[in-house]
This record gives structure tokens, sequence and C-alpha cells, in this order.
């Protein structure tokens, strides 16, 4: 399993604190001062209010699913025995969208659009974990 | 919007295209210049008569002169994205209409069939965010994109597989008709739904064909236009917009807001709306983007698109002929170019057995993070 971690992006400033969330089992986002809205933590400004004040905070793990395809084709080497597999994209309750993967359903078709689901996370390697989701 | 003074100002003159397909031993620049050659002799042009250059795909305007011995005043070269076609021939409109120069040659070369390349992976930043945030969780390509977006249309619309079929099976009869389509075995229904998926719910026969080929297109004033040895194929109207600061993932309204942007500056700048056309061009990377984008341009109303096409109306001699080439889907990914050329050749009433009858008025759109549109008059 520990290929994934290959795939595992370098770590910075920006995404160190995202990552070493998800790493103690929290998913922690910036938060804008100015509107209190989250955002993902590739943006330098809020692109609601566009403040450049943010701090990280903790979401809730909620969220529904929101669009959902099955890879067939390999992309990456690491996935080459893991096809066919699924990829989402899952609206958090605090409006951040995230691309993730289904936990508990052999075919992520099955699940449909507008699904609750719950975080859950996944360890890739002692360094890195993945945030996934589970239907409620 | 462009000023309405710039309408019909700028025509196209020459186009070129080379054979599209696996052609091992052909350089980016090497298929510019078959293109280009192409070109010039359509228009009747010599090299020394251009004096402005884009290339596109083509790494460096440079080498390329170095080579060919343009000695342009104006040039450029522009990312080596689908979505720049349109955009780059928006330049080079503005260029001529402006007077920085007179005759441009837009050149585009791409030789990636052989060099292999695949759109998705580690190296492909459509559906990633700074460093590669989603590759630990196999997402990645465009073409995951579109499927996402589609399967969001299904939902909200009620669209199905079975519609968005026809999309990819019109365009296959149109490249039937076309000598230059790298793909022309007609396909059926039941072939398209017993393809492979690539990233369900987009099969194969949803997705572009990667091949190597080059395409060039001369443009010019419309005065010098005149003594040229084709009709002139005017741009009556352009306009782009954008969607990008949140393009890692696909946008809500499946990019309907820039263009219904587009869409009102091309009908003001031409005076031409969707029922003045003879048919269209869109930007197919996949199919589901030309449902999208006969919604955003105003074809059919909004989640009306699956029925629309379904309907047969995509098709040569239907209400809004499109892709008569077979698209990128039949014909070739020449990431727009040549979808451009089509406009212009139907529009000289060159097309032989695929020929829209008694063509007047072509409109190009593409739909994606950078959007734009471009209406051909004859």
């Amino acid at each position: 399993m520990s290929d994934l971690a290959s795939l595992m992006p370098p770590l910075d400033e920006t995404n160190r604190p995202y990552w070493e969330g998800l790493r103690a089992r929290v998913i922690r986002l910036p938060r804008c001062e100015a509107c209190g809205r989250f955002r993902l933590h590739d943006t330098r400004y809020c692109p609601h209010c566009g403040s450049d004040r943010s701090e990280w905070a903790t979401l809730s793990g909620r969220g529904r699913l929101w669009a959902r395809c099955v890879f067939h084709q390999v992309y990456f080497e690491a996935f080459r025995d893991r096809v066919p597999y699924g990829v989402v994209i899952v609206e958090l309750e605090e409006g951040v969208r995230v691309y993730s993967n289904l936990t508990g359903t052999e075919n992520t078709m099955d699940v449909p659009i507008g699904a609750a689901l719950e975080a859950e996370f996944e360890a890739i390697s002692d360094d890195a974990t993945l945030l996934k989701f589970r239907p409620a | 919007m462009p000023d309405k003074e710039i309408s019909g100002k700028v025509a196209a003159v020459g186009v070129g295209t080379t054979q599209f397909g696996k052609l091992p031993g052909w350089s980016a620049e090497d298929l510019g210049i078959w293109a280009l050659d192409n070109a010039l002799a359509d228009c009747g042009l010599a090299r020394g008569d251009i004096d402005g250059l884009i290339v596109n795909r083509i790494p460096d305007y440079q080498r390329f002169c170095q080579m060919t011995g343009l000695d342009p005043r104006f040039v450029n070269v522009t990312p080596g994205q689908g979505r720049m076609s349109g955009a780059t021939i928006q330049i080079a409109a503005m260029a001529i209409a402006s007077g920085m120069c007179e005759t441009i040659a837009l050149v585009y070369g791409n030789n990636g069939r052989t060099g292999g390349v695949k759109y998705g992976g580690a190296t492909d930043r459509y559906g990633a965010t700074a460093g590669g945030e989603w590759f630990p969780y196999g997402m990645t390509s465009p073409g995951a994109v579109h499927a996402l977006m589609f399967d969001r249309h299904r939902h909200e619309y009620g669209t199905s597989q079975e519609q968005l079929a026809h999309v990819a099976v019109t365009f296959r009869e149109h490249a039937a008709l076309n000598p230059d389509a790298v793909m022309r075995e007609r396909i059926s229904e039941a072939d398209y739904h017993a393809s492979r998926y690539i990233c369900e719910p987009l099969h194969l026969f949803d997705y572009c064909l990667i091949n190597d080929g080059g395409v060039a297109i001369i443009l010019t004033s419309a005065e010098r236009a005149r003594d040229l040895a084709k009709p002139p194929v005017h741009i009556s109207a352009f306009s782009q917009a954008t969607a990008l600061p949140d393009s890692a993932f696909p946008p809500d309204d499946f990019w309907r807001e820039p263009m219904g942007l587009i869409a009102r500056d091309i009908r003001e700048m031409s005076g031409i709306g969707p029922s003045d056309l003879s048919g269209t061009m869109i930007y197919d990377n996949f199919s589901p983007t030309v449902l999208f984008t006969l919604e955003g341009f105003g074809f059919c109303d909004v989640g009306e698109s699956g029925a629309y096409v379904a309907d047969g109306n995509l098709a040569r001699g239907a209400a809004l002929p499109t892709n008569t080439s077979g698209g990128h889907m039949s014909e070739s990914y020449m990431q727009g170019w040549a979808l451009n050329v089509e406009a212009i050749r139907q529009l000289r009433h060159e097309c032989g057995e695929r020929q829209i009858a008694g063509a007047e008025t072509i409109q190009y759109m593409c739909a994606a993070p950078l959007l734009s549109a471009i209406i051909y008059s004859r």
C-alpha cells in the first residue's frame, strides 16, 4: 500500500497543516478571518470576499456526494492493480469541495449523488493519510 | 466586446492541413511547415508576404523563423492547449484589425501521438491543484473532469447515456464522408455502449483521438483578401471569456455564464444569432462538452441538450449541422485548429460529399476554462 505515498505532493507551508491534520485524523483548512468561510489551501485570497487573512480551522467531516466517476484507464503505476476505482467530488457541509474515494461500497456508482457522507482517514504510509468518505 | 467596426475586416484566405495519424519522424515544426506550405499554396501567397506569425504547440517561434525564413513584424507563441486555438485566431484578428500587421500565418504542429502524449498522470494539471493534492486518490485527467461533469448533468437534468451516444455516432457518420478523417468506420449506438469505459460514465468513443498532424490558417485584411486565389471567409464576430479561479473542479453551471457573455457579444457584433447559422463547429475534446456548449450558447434550453442531440439535430442536413469533418473524436484531435479549417472550407463550399448545402455562416465554439467563439461568414 505504500506505493500510493509516492503520489503525495511535496509539503510546504501552504499545504503542510492540511496533510498534518489528516495524519492526526482531523480536517483542517484555511477559514477566512473576514467572512468566516472555509476554502482550499491552494488559494491566496478568499474566493468569497477577497481577504488574504485566514486561520487554520477544523471541519466537521460531514458532506454530500456531488459527482462520481470510475477510472478504468491507468494513469499512475500505483493504480495499475487498483482499476477500476471510483473517484468522487464531495461537498463538505462547510461549502468546500474535495476529490476523494468512497469506502464501504463495492461500486462507487451505487451511491447516489446527494448521499450524506462521513469522513474516514486512511493511512497510506507512516507519514501520509488520505481523506476518504463512507455513506453516513 | 470587440469593437463592431472589426466585424468583417479580417478574412481567412488560406488553409492547410497535413495528413493526420501516426507520422513518426515528423517534428512539430515539420508538421507545421507541411501545413503552412499547403496554406500558402491555397491562397497563392509566398512566405515573404507573411508579416505576422503565431505558432501553437510549436515551442519556439524563433527556431521556426530560422527554419522557414519567415521574417514577421508581429510574432507570438501561445500555450499548446486546445482551448488556445480560438483565442489565438482572435489575437491574430485583433493584430490585423489594429494595423500591427496585414497577413498572419497561424501555424500548429503536434507530434503528440508519436511522442506518446497522454492527458492524465503526474504531469497533467487538469483536475489538479497546487502540487497534485488529488493524485493519491487517483484523480487526474481532463477526461475524468468531463466524466464527473456528465454525471452531474444527468443527475440535475436526467440526461442519459443513450442521449449522449448520439454525439459520437453522429460525428462518426460525418467522418465517414471525410477522406482526411482518421476514423471513418461508422459506429452504431450498440457499438458505442459496448465500447470499453475509459472513465465511467465515459466510453472510448466519448474521447478525442490523439494524433500527429499540422494545421495552418492564413488571415489577412478584407482589402488584401479580395485579390487572392480563393473566396475570402470573413470573421464576423469573436469573443472570449474565462472560468479559471476554481477550475481544478468542474464548474457548477457547466460554463453557462461565460458562454452567455460570449453569445451576447458575438450576436451584438455581427447581428448573427443561433437561428441564422448554417452550422457549427464545437470543440469536442469529450462528447459531454458538446452538450454543455449547446446549452451555454443558447441552441437549446438548459438541461435539454440530451434530447436535442438525440433528436438528430447535429447531423448533416438537420437543423444544426455540427462537426461535419468528424471533429476531434473521429477526424483527429487537432485541438480546435482543424475545426476552424472545416468551418472555412465549408463556407468556400469545398467539402464534397459532406458539404452543408448553401453554407453562409458557421460558428466555432470552445467550452473550457478559457472559452471562445468565432463566427465565420462567406
